[in-house]
């Protein structure tokens, strides 16, 4: 798999490409930040709206057809806004993951030198 | 208790600081061997406290020491100074883990509380005027006008906030934004040390010594604009206090980022870059006192020969042994 690391402005290409055993430890390790965004977008843009018709028109609105509905396009905007957001920043969220963990462990690593 | 110098007759000051103690401007005290002394303010001389008066000078010693903000210590020795302005010279173990983070849960924990969580309550009241607004319990208008002023002056706040005036390597003064930072990162220097490789978008170019530090000074204020919760000020404090020394972090750090891809300061995980934010704050302080601790220790050491003949003095043989029996077994 070849990841563009440099589709942000901001970002430099990686001086080192990522080795397969990190590609491998992202592929576990991106399913929670991508939960995590999803979510995010969901409760910030979708809940208070679904909140809010069910204070105005009680919880009982949401057993009908325009209740149904109500809910399914906001789930869907929440849950496909997120879904977006997540597809525009992956790159930005592996390369600041990997960094993360590179950096970690090298210091890691220093640490048992000096030891 | 005497209030002149034994050696010089100088007048030794008062203090209104340790009650039980209310003499000298500048008091040493080892906790562990029981030892006080009055630091003569004219011929710098240390004079050791008579052996009646310690006890509870030195435990109050030991609470300044602790509750003070500017201090700094080496691996025997520390130096504190309270607001009232007397000096504390510690002897002894620094006491760097707690006071690490004791010291860093008050200024990043101000920050979170000023900057982090008005941050998050302005994002909650978005959400409930939002839900007010679908309710229609407020009109639209009155919900949408509402964000939209709390939009604008939450970033206008936090823009202003999170300001910082930051000396260029150069020379040149700019001013950076947690929305506009400059690009600068740490780097491996090729004579030893570390660097500071930066770009602002008009000049770019390598720092080094007090330069490179005191723009990394600022930048770490702008990448650590929300503070930290007391969970990130203590992973922050136990990586920091993986290092030998502040300055040892920041080099470890230096050669680390590279091979890591962490080209800007604003790569750096939370906790390296409020680590690096600690260790340039206590190599900054350390730096400041360096000389003056060196020459302390040197003090300390001729005026602790002189204090363990002077208290060994009197103390009958069968005493001593039982005394350090009991050292002994407190695991002093």
């Amino acid at each position: 798999m070849k990841l563009r690391l440099t589709v942000d402005s901001t970002l430099q290409p990686l001086e080192n490409e990522p080795t397969p055993k990190e590609l491998e430890w992202w592929a576990d390790a991106r399913r929670p930040i991508r939960r995590k965004h999803v979510l995010q977008f969901t409760a910030l843009i979708s809940v208070p709206i679904m909140i809010g018709h069910v204070l105005e028109r009680g919880v009982h609105s949401l057993i009908s057809w325009s209740g149904f509905a109500l809910i399914c396009s906001q789930l869907a905007i929440g849950l496909g806004g997120g879904a977006l957001n997540w597809l525009m920043q992956r790159n930005t969220q592996f390369r600041r993951a990997l960094v993360a963990r590179r950096l970690r462990q090298a210091l890691t690593e220093t640490e048992d030198a000096n030891t | 208790m005497y209030s002149t110098c034994l050696h010089c007759n100088a007048h030794l000051g008062t203090n209104e600081v340790i009650e039980a103690f209310p003499v000298g401007r500048r008091l040493a005290f080892d906790g562990a061997k029981g030892r006080l002394w009055v630091v003569c303010p004219k011929c710098r001389r240390w004079n050791l406290s008579p052996i009646e008066e310690r006890w509870e000078a030195i435990e109050q010693c030991e609470r300044e020491f602790r509750d003070t903000r500017r201090r700094t210590s080496t691996d025997n020795i520390g130096l504190a100074k309270t607001r009232e302005g007397l000096e504390l010279v510690r002897i002894g173990a620094p006491q760097r883990p707690e006071m690490a983070a004791w010291r860093y849960a008050r200024e990043f924990g101000k920050r979170w509380k000023t900057r982090g969580l008005p941050l998050l309550g302005g994002i909650g009241t978005l959400l409930g005027l939002n839900i007010l607004s679908t309710a229609q319990l407020v009109s639209s208008a009155v919900a949408f006008g509402s964000m939209a002023i709390l939009t604008v002056g939450g970033v206008t706040v936090i823009r202003r906030s999170g300001r910082a005036r930051v000396v260029m390597p150069d020379g040149r003064v700019r001013t950076l934004t947690a929305t506009k930072p400059l690009y600068a990162g740490l780097e491996a220097a090729d004579e030893g040390g570390w660097a500071l490789r930066w770009n602002d978008g008009e000049q770019a170019g390598i720092a080094n010594g007090a330069e490179a530090r005191r723009a990394l000074r600022g930048l770490l204020t702008i990448r650590n604009f929300q503070g930290a919760r007391p969970a990130g000020i203590r992973d922050a404090v136990s990586l920091l206090e993986r290092s030998r020394s502040p300055d040892q972090f920041v080099d470890r750090v230096a050669r680390a980022t590279r091979p890591a891809g962490a080209t800007s300061v604003f790569w750096y995980p939370p906790d390296v870059s409020l680590a690096l934010e600690m260790a340039l704050h206590e190599d900054t302080e350390r730096r400041a006192l360096d000389g003056e601790l060196q020459a302390l220790a040197d003090e300390w050491e001729m005026a602790e020969k002189i204090a363990g003949i002077a208290d060994d003095m009197f103390i009958a043989p069968d005493v001593r042994r039982a005394h350090d029996a009991l050292k002994r077994s407190a695991g002093r």
